[in-house]
């Protein structure tokens, strides 16, 4: 059945199935992908799929259900469904929302997606060559990676609110193993991009097969207090990890550690921190949220005041607030909840090189694991697997491994001393965070 | 589901246009989700997935696509499109045949068939259990989650079967505040079953137990730093094996030299204590199914033994790759993912010694007693994972409990330091995530002491390192 007739069908159904206000919402994307190895496209992906969500007030609580199937004969499932669910619910003010005044005009997207095939082969194959090119250590190339999607949302309601966008994204994805006389290291490297010519392949292979050669030779470094420089992309880990302790949903439940904080200093005064849905380098950028609220820039920290949570309908609601239009939906099957778009740390004027003469002594932390293990939202600990340098008297000393940098989420915002000028953005999760490389005051560190 | 004519068709339409294997993965999935914040029903969720996912293969170059769309003719256009990527080989034709099987998993309860205020009662047990357990527990969330997963598989060895998993599980999450500060507990005992299941364990200790854990680590100190014997104990410990060395036991990792046990078939690669096994038949297990999702049986295999390598765990393509055999470890998220090998319910074995006789044997050490999740880099053999409950253990006696260890190491060394074995195997649930997605996995281990770890924390260095 096609998908606008059977969104429109479904809503008038709900309307006889005794749900006083209803809204499905449609999630639509085309994606590719290869993957090389060794010159030939080992994996080629070509997919177009959607997804259908419902939901709907019935005896004045909100029902969820979804579907990937679009019969006619369906329909009756997912409204029992959604009524089903409806009846067990205890706490619920969510309401269907009947638009904001205006939508910002995004305009259109230069369409990756449709970009000639031939020529993102072309730019992985050369950017594999070169990688092998570059140094004999690199003994394969695990992961050579371009993908690229267009995805759309939609949402038609019955207070006559319907909506949608399509965005458009690329990146490429890739991860080496480099080996000398039995010693084995790996390294990644990932962009994200609107067009391809944004991909600079000589500057993306040298950066990843620096990172792999460098650290022949690591060894852990004895336990103790350090400073230490966390680069761009572990920050942006960091980041990604902790955000959700900013979502107003997160502060109402306990469950975050800003909680009580709204208006304090939470963060060192050098510390800005922005969520900006119009982001032009932002994987999430969107006219309006989820819930159909029109999106917005906004500071969550200000020169390291906490000056608002993210918010969606319901919370906005029960703090007598309006929505930030932070409202999310990861996809069909999730409920709404609340996300950053594209949040970012502001980049600051050092070079990295004037980080490096400020840490003096200390460590680079160039990368961290276990960040779905070893980090608690909740209290904001975290203890992770790391790898990096030692500096000293400035300059790099020695490369660093099977260390763990240990601290406090909350701590680590107070103690940035300086923020570099080196500004990236990560690979999209909940949503898309950016950071420059930052000074920190001390950690701990785990090692020999 | 799909009629056998045109999963057929589908794949000689792959086969005549280029590929020299091709496979076609039906799937449809109902699934329920229910979860309690606050002591109030706070979301409830259900849905249909439904797709239909094509893999057309030659020697080793592999073409996925996926629809949602199982109309003929969609299904033989993409097939069409997606084998046209390759080079075209002599023509072959194949013709299915269906398997039948013997069912080991049987489902006694179906969790669609078990009212909503049924599901809400179990959930409210939970957490009036754990709240009620210490003034402390500040916050308790519950989560209840089953689905039963259709899937027909069909492949031009002529491979056709249709099958049904079900599986529930129950999240039982309880916080602890004490001057600010929060620490967590957690249980998440699920099965490859329906609502039996919960006849079967006792909900409320699960929750109570969750209540303690928080209450205990918020009462802890920081974990010392510094290399140390760390005990591990048995269940959910087995996640430090399934890290550590199942991921680099993958043939995935394996056929493209990523992973240090490349190469390493018969040669001793652990402590000779160490026999590991990945066992997907497990009766009604988490991580048991009667088929992988490329539609071989799954099997019991030994991975090490007393020290040695066995094996790896192969799926098709892979096997391919490495001249090997599927061991029936091919599997899949979903139909947006081509399958790949994974592990199944992976444990190292009994040995002879009880928890109490492996902490008495340990001067100084910690002491992990339920772990948290963890992630490793297959080719260097780096993991990382983090304890959730640890305590100190002295002069062969738990001393103090301490919160925010984490654990690294590098596979192959941490598997020549298990120097004591524990006779209480046992195995609980996890998530396993991978590049064919998230899967069920079932990990498991008894008691065991690793010589030397370094343990990752905020304390002072114990024991003068």
């Amino acid at each position: 059945m096609e998908i606008k007739k059977f969104m429109n069908q479904l809503l008038a159904e709900s309307k006889a199935s005794d749900f006083s206000e209803s809204e499905t919402y449609l999630n639509k994307s085309k994606n590719f992908e290869i993957r090389l190895y060794k010159g030939e496209i080992d994996y080629y992906e070509e997919n177009e799929e959607y997804g259908l969500a419902f939901r709907g007030l019935h005896k004045d609580k909100m029902g969820y259900s979804y579907t990937e199937k679009l019969d006619e004969s369906i329909i009756n499932t997912i409204l029992d469904n959604a009524k089903n669910n409806a009846l067990i619910m205890e706490d619920d003010q969510e309401k269907i929302f009947k638009g904001s005044d205006n939508y910002k005009d995004l305009g259109s997207l230069t369409g990756i997606y449709e970009q000639d095939r031939q020529l993102k082969i072309n730019l992985l194959k050369s950017i594999e060559e070169k990688i092998y090119e570059l140094d004999d250590r690199i003994r394969n190339i695990n992961y050579c990676i371009y993908a690229d999607e267009k995805t759309g949302e939609q949402i038609i309601n019955s207070k006559e609110l319907n909506l949608n966008y399509t965005n458009d994204i690329g990146y490429i994805y890739v991860s080496v193993v480099a080996e000398k006389q039995g010693e084995v290291h790996t390294a990644t490297n990932y962009q994200l991009f609107r067009n391809i010519d944004e991909v600079e392949p000589d500057e993306f292979s040298r950066k990843i097969v620096n990172e792999a050669v460098k650290q022949f030779g690591a060894k852990s470094i004895g336990s103790g207090q350090y400073s230490i420089i966390l680069r761009n992309e572990v920050m942006i880990d960091i980041l990604s990890t902790f955000s959700s302790t900013l979502s107003a949903e997160n502060v109402q439940k306990g469950l975050s550690l800003f909680k009580g904080k709204l208006g304090e200093k939470v963060a060192a005064s050098k510390v800005n921190l922005v969520d900006d849905p119009f982001f032009e380098k932002g994987y999430r950028r969107v006219p309006f949220d989820s819930e159909g609220t029109a999106a917005q820039y906004k500071e969550v920290i200000n020169d390291g005041k906490l000056t608002t949570f993210l918010h969606n309908l319901k919370t906005a609601n029960k703090a007598g607030l309006e929505s930030t239009g932070n409202a999310y939906r990861s996809s069909h099957k999730s409920k709404i909840s609340i996300s950053p778009t594209n949040m970012y740390l502001k980049k600051g004027e050092d070079t990295f090189e004037s980080l490096l003469s400020n840490l003096n002594e200390g460590l680079i932390i160039e990368d961290v694991q276990g960040l779905h293990s070893g980090a608690n939202q909740v209290s904001g600990d975290f203890s992770l697997s790391a790898r990096g340098f030692y500096v000293k008297d400035g300059e790099v000393n020695r490369p660093v491994e099977q260390i763990t940098i240990s601290g406090n989420f909350l701590q680590l915002l107070k103690d940035i001393k300086l923020l570099g000028n080196d500004f990236k953005m990560g690979l999209p999760r909940s949503g898309h965070m950016g950071s420059p490389s930052v000074l920190i005051e001390t950690l701990d560190v785990s090692g020999s | 589901m799909l009629n056998k004519s045109i999963i057929e068709d589908t794949i000689n339409t792959a086969l005549n246009k280029g590929g020299d294997f091709a496979e076609v993965f039906i799937e449809e999935k109902m699934s329920n989700s229910i979860n309690l914040v606050n002591g109030k029903i706070d979301s409830a969720n259900t849905g249909i997935d439904y797709g239909v996912g094509i893999r057309v293969i030659k020697d080793t170059n592999e073409i996925y696509v996926y629809t949602n769309n199982d109309s003929r003719e969609n299904l033989l256009k993409l097939a069409d499109k997606a084998a046209g990527m390759l080079e075209k080989t002599e023509i072959k034709n194949s013709s299915l045949k269906y398997q039948d099987f013997k069912n080991t998993h049987p489902i006694m309860v179906y969790p669609n068939q078990v009212n909503q205020t049924k599901k809400v009662e179990l959930i409210k047990t939970a957490y009036n259990a754990a709240e009620k357990y210490d003034d402390l527990i500040t916050q308790v969330v519950v989560g209840l989650s089953d689905y039963t997963q259709n899937i027909q598989i069909a492949n031009s060895e002529g491979i056709f079967v249709e099958d049904e998993r079900t599986r529930v599980r129950m999240g039982i999450q309880a916080v602890a505040t004490l001057k600010g500060e929060k620490q967590t507990g957690y249980h998440g005992p699920g099965g490859h079953m329906g609502f039996e299941f919960f006849d079967q364990i006792d909900v409320k200790q699960r929750a109570k137990d969750a209540a303690r854990m928080a209450v205990t680590m918020i009462k802890a100190g920081h974990a010392p730093k510094g290399k140390m014997p760390v005990i591990i104990d048995n269940k959910f410990g087995g996640v430090i094996f399934h890290e550590a060395c199942g991921h680099g036991l993958e043939a995935t990792s394996v056929a493209k030299n990523n992973s240090v046990f490349a190469d390493k078939i018969g040669e001793k690669i652990a402590s000779k204590k160490v026999t590991a096994i990945d066992d997907g038949t497990v009766p009604n297990a988490w991580g048991s199914q009667n088929f992988d999702d490329e539609g071989y049986k799954t099997q019991r295999n030994v991975l090490i033994k007393n020290g040695v390598l066995q094996g790896y765990m192969v799926d098709f393509l892979n096997g391919r790759r490495l001249d090997m055999k599927s061991t029936g470890s091919g599997r899949r998220q979903s139909y947006r993912y081509a399958p790949t090998s994974r592990m199944t319910n992976t444990f190292i074995d009994n040995g002879d010694l009880s928890r109490e006789e492996i902490i008495s044997q340990t001067e100084y050490g910690l002491y992990a007693k339920h772990m948290g999740g963890g992630s490793v880099n297959p080719a260097t053999g780096e993991f990382n994972f983090n304890v959730r409950e640890g305590y100190i253990v002295e002069n062969g006696e738990i001393k103090k409990p301490v919160r925010g260890a984490t654990l690294i190491g590098k596979g192959d060394e941490i598997l020549k330091k298990i120097d004591l074995v524990g006779n209480n195997l046992d195995i609980a649930e996890g998530m396993c995530g991978s590049i064919s997605g998230s899967v069920p996995a079932g990990v498991g281990q008894p008691t065991l002491r690793v010589s030397e770890l370094t343990v990752g924390g905020r304390g002072g260095n114990q024991n003068g390192n």
